[in-house]
Order: structure tokens, then C-alpha cells, then sequence
């Protein structure tokens, strides 16, 4: 039971990119720059981090969508970077992804019907009639009922929280393992997204099903998740037990992002830690820690060693600082 | 009593559509008191950002005013011609847009394109008075002077915001309209930019109001907050009074509805249903077909307006106030 549903461990992806004089320059963006972490079963984990931090990348390369530049990852026992085709069916049949968008990420031409089906009909499970009540019992579940009242519809027809809810339900219908949800509930409204937070929440803790669930939205993944890990430019610079780390961040970045999130309580006074400039892109880095420009607590020995280590600093809490 | 700058006295908002008049604001009334901030919080398609508009009259083509008042120092903006109101934009209210930051021409230098807003409201600056006061601006909002003479591409997202910001301060105004100035920049940034905008608004002694959908911002930033639902201002007061004693039970649902990254870990609270379309708002209480304390009157009948019995600002337009005869407050 202990043993990990999924393990990633050096996990790169560097995208090519031409630039300079008639783009003939050639450069890397180190998006995902090595990383390691486990998800255990039944699990939330958090992956939060600015924008262009590799998130999104990570999640991507988590279900096979695109191919890493070095690593490994082992889902189920197996690494899933050479699988032949049949293996490759199976591990599709057991991940699933829930995208940030529902107006992009539903074909609008299909009904909810077919978009929902439309798994079942892929790894052909089910007879049609059973399809229809497979169907019927996941979008009961998800809160889309009367089913019988959306099944014929489109999208468009669709408010975006119920859209949402459809994209949860094609993934759900065919009982993964294991579901990377990328910013699920960044585009809706508030009510709607507190909604589609718990419905996750209930499905996750009834299903058993283990989520790799990507924010940028600290809060969101302090109320979700068991588990986090902090990206900044392609590295996870900390990660651990979700209340260590935000309660009692240790990394200098994780202790700036944490103390500028805006506290829902009028009487709170909070004191948030200023660091220069922006993020960059982690195009032509220099082998020292990602954060070193901007950090508030460097000194020589960051300027001149290499990115340092994930280290345990305390039971179920790592950090990647020298300072620490 | 301090003076009340800004007054909207029973404003009524509807747009014309091809299938019919989207109710878009309903009677809203509440004043601003000189050199404070505002709040205004409430999902998309409340009105928030009509509201906003409807202050400088920045409103589409479709838009009709049916009733109601917008006073700004006195004066009724809603009884000044087109002419006249041009006095006012910029140099007495300027806006701040969402996602303002994309308005800026790419071709041009930022700094010209501030000094070409200076010398549109104000003819009587110079290029190079022009030019100093630009100087001044880009410091009051953090941005570094040599920056003046670069196009926007040279800038990341929020300096870009920070210079949004330069232009709207650019005449001097009385009161600025922030509508979700923030939304589409990253936590550190975000944080960086409110504090230096609520720096200047308390330097400057000027009065702001703050649209946001963030609760915790709004709790963070004004004095004051009102709270928006389907075109009506159903909660206003100060934002203490509100998050201690919440009246509507809209308001109570939705600060219920943001996790803290903070303190404990509370169950939150799910407001069921969606906002309803305003092209055939509910009947009464337009909240009503997803409030739990739903009866037979708020389901015909408009609410009459509640007082906080602790605070005479703090009102709210509810059948069924929370807090009022010991019933229980979910929120606390």
C-alpha cells in the first residue's frame, strides 16, 4: 500500500528554440529541469508555481503527451517512457487529464453524451446500452442531473461550471488511477469554483483515485491536497507535507510567494517579504540555484556552487537552499 | 462626518439585446466617503464593472440608463452632456481597466504615450513639463525612469500594469476605478502592484474604488466594500462590519467560499446553483432560488433594506437579515 503509484525521478524536458541573426542561433528552454517526487496512492499532490515555472510541462509529460528530453517516470511498477502499444493503451486507459479551460477543451460538436462516452468507446468498454447508463451514473455523480436532461445537449448550451463538470466526468468515467488536473477551477467564478473544489474533493476521497493537481492558487492546494511541491523555474525548490510547507515554509521563494497571498480577513496584518525583479525564462541559466538572482538570503558559497539538492530538513519537509 | 464624494442614488442599467432587456443594474444606492477605498466584489456578470462604467458613462452603445442618480462632488454626472463629461474623465475619476496592460500601443514608447494623455486632458503642459511629471509618475509607481523612453514589449506584465497605473494617475483625479487590475498577473507581482497602488491612493489622499472578485483582496485593500449579486448592490458597509457580521446570506456564503492559505482549515461552504440570466431575473429577492432561508415573500417581493443594528452604514437588502433576531450566522 505504501508503495508509490508514481514515481518521477530526473525528469527533464527542454524545448529547442531558434533565435539570434536569421534564427540560427539555437537555445534550450530548460522547462523541466530535473525533477523528482512520488505520488502515493489515493493521494492529492499539489504542484503549484508562477506562471512559466514548468507546471503545466510537468503535467503534461506526467500523461504521456509529450515525450521527456531525460528521466524516468514509473507509473505502477512500470516506466511509461518505453511501453510497446498495448501498454501504452493500458496506461492511457488508467490517466486522465482535467484541463483549465471548459470552453476550449470540449469538442463542441459533440453531445455531452458523446463527449462523455467517448473513452468508453476508445478503450471499448461496455456494450452501448451499458455505456448509456455508465454515462448516466457519472454524470449523476458529478451533479449533472437530471442526466437525462443534458445528455442530448452541447456545450454551448452549457454554463461554464457545468462544462467543468462534464470534463470531470469524461475523465472519471472509465475509473483511472490517476487524474492531472491543470488549473480546474482557475476559470470559473467564485461560487461556481468552490462547486467544483468540493466535487473534487468528494470524488477523490469515495474513488480513491490519486491527482496531481496544478495551481497557482496556494489556498486552493492548502484545501486540497496532502502533498506539495513548489516549482520556480523548472526546478522544485520544496516540497512536503502540505501544512509544513505552507505554515513553515523554508526556501526563501516559497517564503515570499506564501506571504504574498492575500489573507480573506480584514483584521489580519500581514507582512509580506519584497523580492526583486521577475521571473525569467530558464533560457542560458547559469549552473548555481534558479532563485540566486532574486534571493534575499544568498551568499558566496550560492554564487558559486551548482543548483543545490531536494534535502529533508525536517520529517516529510525538503528544501533545495544552502541556507537551510 | 466626512465628505461624501461620490453618491449613486437608485441607479437603474439595462442593455438592449436582440432577445431582450438584460437587467444590468437594479436600483443601486450607496455613498463614498472622500479618501477611502471602495470594494466591490461579486462574480462575473453581477454588474460590477457596469457600475463602474456607467460612473464616467463609458457605456456601449445599447446600454440605457433608466433611472437613478451619480453624483460626483454635487454634481449629476448623468444630467452632463457628452462635452462636459470629458472634464471629468481623467482628470477628476480615471479608470485603471482589466487587463489594461494589453491597451498599450505597441508602436509608441510608453512614456509618450503618457505624455500624449497628459496633453490631451491638460493642453496647458508642455512636451518637457509633460515629461517631468511622467518622471514623477513612473517613481510614485515603482518603475525605474529610464524606462520612459521604452515600448511596451520591453516590459514584463506588471511593469506594464505599473504604467497603466503612472497614466491613470497622470491628471491629478479625485477618484480612480481600479476594475480587476491584477487578475492576470502572478501572486508576487499582484502584491507588489496592490501595495503600491493603496501606497499612492494614501499619499495622494485620493479615493478609489476596487472591483475584484478576491474576497481576501478587497478584505485587504478597502475601508469599505460592497457586495454585488445579479445587477444589485445587496450588501454595503464597512469591510470589518461585513466580515464580522455578514447580513446577506450571499455575503456570508461567498466569504465562506475562499480557502486560507492561513489559520485554520475550514470546511467551505457551497453556495448551490448559478447565478441566474439577467435577461429574466427571478422574481423578489433575485438570490432567492439558491438561499436556504428562501419563504414565500422573498419570492415576490423586492427586499426592503436592513440596518446593521451596530453600524447605520452597514446595510444590506435581505427578507431574512443574518444576525437579526439571534438568528444563527453561518460565518461565524
Amino acid at each position: 500500500m505504501n508503495e508509490p503509484l508514481l514515481e518521477v525521478n530526473g525528469l527533464e524536458k527542454y524545448f529547442s528554440i531558434k533565435s539570434g541573426f536569421f534564427r540560427r542561433e539555437l537555445k534550450y528552454l530548460q522547462a523541466v529541469d530535473g525533477i523528482s517526487f512520488k505520488i502515493k496512492r489515493g493521494q492529492m499532490f499539489g504542484l503549484v508555481g508562477e506562471s512559466g515555472c514548468g507546471k503545466t510541462t510537468t503535467g503534461r509529460l506526467l500523461v504521456k503527451s509529450i515525450a521527456p528530453t531525460a528521466g524516468e517516470i514509473v507509473f505502477n511498477g512500470k516506466s511509461i517512457i518505453e511501453l510497446d502499444d498495448d501498454e501504452v493503451r493500458d496506461f492511457r486507459q488508467s490517466v486522465q487529464m482535467i484541463f483549465q479551460d471548459p470552453y476550449q477543451s470540449l469538442n463542441p460538436r459533440m453531445t455531452i453524451f458523446d463527449i462523455i462516452a467517448e473513452p468508453l468507446k476508445i478503450h471499448k468498454i461496455g456494450a452501448f446500452n451499458q455505456r448509456e447508463e455508465l454515462v448516466a451514473g457519472i454524470m449523476e455523480k458529478v451533479g449533472l442531473s437530471p442526466a437525462a436532461s443534458f445528455i442530448f445537449r452541447y456545450p454551448h448550451e452549457l454554463s461554464g461550471g457545468q462544462r467543468q463538470r462534464v470534463a470531470i466526468a469524461r475523465a472519471m468515467v472509465i475509473k483511472p488511477d490517476f487524474i492531472v488536473a491543470d488549473e480546474p477551477t482557475s476559470m470559473l467564478d467564485v461560487s461556481i469554483r468552490t462547486q467544483v473544489i468540493e466535487l473534487m474533493k468528494k470524488l477523490q476521497e469515495e474513488s480513491r483515485v490519486s491527482y496531481l493537481y496544478i495551481t497557482h492558487d496556494l489556498a486552493v492546494a492548502r484545501y486540497l491536497c496532502t502533498e506539495i511541491a513548489v516549482m520556480y523555474l523548472g526546478k522544485i525548490v520544496e516540497s512536503g507535507e502540505i501544512e509544513k510547507v505552507t505554515q513553515n515554509p523554508a526556501h526563501p521563494y516559497t517564503q515570499a510567494l506564501i506571504s504574498a497571498v492575500p489573507i480573506p480577513d480584514p483584521s489580519y496584518q500581514r507582512e509580506s517579504i519584497a523580492i526583486i525583479g521577475g521571473v525569467s525564462k530558464p533560457i542560458d541559466l547559469l549552473p548555481r540555484c534558479r532563485f540566486y538572482d532574486r534571493c534575499y538570503e544568498r551568499d558566496q558559497h550560492c554564487q558559486s556552487q551548482a543548483m543545490p539538492d531536494l534535502h529533508e530538513i525536517e520529517e516529510q519537509h525538503f528544501v533545495a537552499c544552502y541556507q537551510r | 462626518m466626512a465628505e461624501t464624494i461620490l453618491e449613486i442614488d437608485n441607479l437603474s442599467l439595462r442593455y438592449k439585446t436582440k432577445k431582450g432587456d438584460v437587467k444590468a443594474l437594479n436600483r443601486v444606492s450607496f455613498q463614498l466617503e472622500k479618501g477611502l477605498a471602495l470594494g466591490l466584489v461579486g462574480e462575473s456578470g453581477c454588474g460590477k464593472t457596469t457600475l463602474a462604467n456607467a460612473i464616467l458613462r463609458l457605456l456601449p452603445d445599447n446600454a440605457e440608463i433608466t433611472g437613478g442618480h451619480i453624483y460626483f462632488d454635487k454634481e449629476d454626472l448623468l444630467l452632463l452632456a457628452e462635452q462636459e463629461l470629458r472634464e471629468y474623465r481623467w482628470k477628476k475619476i480615471s479608470m485603471i481597466f482589466q487587463a489594461a496592460m494589453n491597451a498599450l500601443a505597441p508602436v509608441y514608447r510608453v512614456g509618450d504615450q503618457i505624455i500624449e494623455a497628459i496633453q490631451n486632458h491638460a493642453p496647458e503642459f508642455t512636451y518637457s513639463a509633460a515629461k517631468e511629471r511622467v518622471q514623477r509618475l513612473f517613481e510614485l509607481v515603482g518603475l525605474d525612469c529610464s524606462r520612459i523612453d521604452h515600448y511596451p514589449h520591453q516590459y514584463s506584465g506588471g511593469m506594464k500594469q505599473r504604467a497603466i497605473i503612472a497614466m491613470a494617475l497622470a491628471c491629478d483625479p479625485d477618484l480612480i476605478i481600479a476594475d480587476e487590475p491584477t487578475t492576470a498577473l502572478d501572486v508576487i507581482v499582484q502584491d507588489r502592484i496592490l501595495k503600491r497602488l493603496n501606497r499612492v491612493r494614501e499619499e495622494l489622499g485620493m479615493t478609489m474604488i476596487y472591483i475584484s472578485h478576491d474576497i481576501a483582496v478587497i478584505a485587504e485593500l478597502s475601508k469599505v466594500m460592497g457586495v454585488m449579486y445579479a445587477g444589485e448592490l445587496v450588501e454595503f458597509g464597512s469591510t470589518l462590519s461585513l466580515f464580522k457580521q455578514a447580513i446577506h446570506p450571499y455575503t456570508a456564503g461567498l466569504m465562506n467560499s475562499f480557502p486560507s492559505i492561513k489559520g485554520a482549515k475550514n470546511q467551505l461552504s457551497i453556495i448551490p446553483g448559478e447565478p441566474p440570466n439577467l435577461l429574466n431575473p427571478p422574481a423578489g429577492c433575485k438570490f432567492h432560488p439558491r438561499c436556504q432561508y428562501v419563504t414565500a415573500q422573498c419570492r415576490q417581493v423586492r427586499p426592503p433594506l436592513y440596518r446593521s443594528p451596530t453600524e447605520q452604514q452597514h446595510f444590506a437588502l435581505c427578507w431574512h437579515p443574518l444576525g437579526a433576531n439571534g438568528k444563527e450566522n453561518d460565518h461565524e
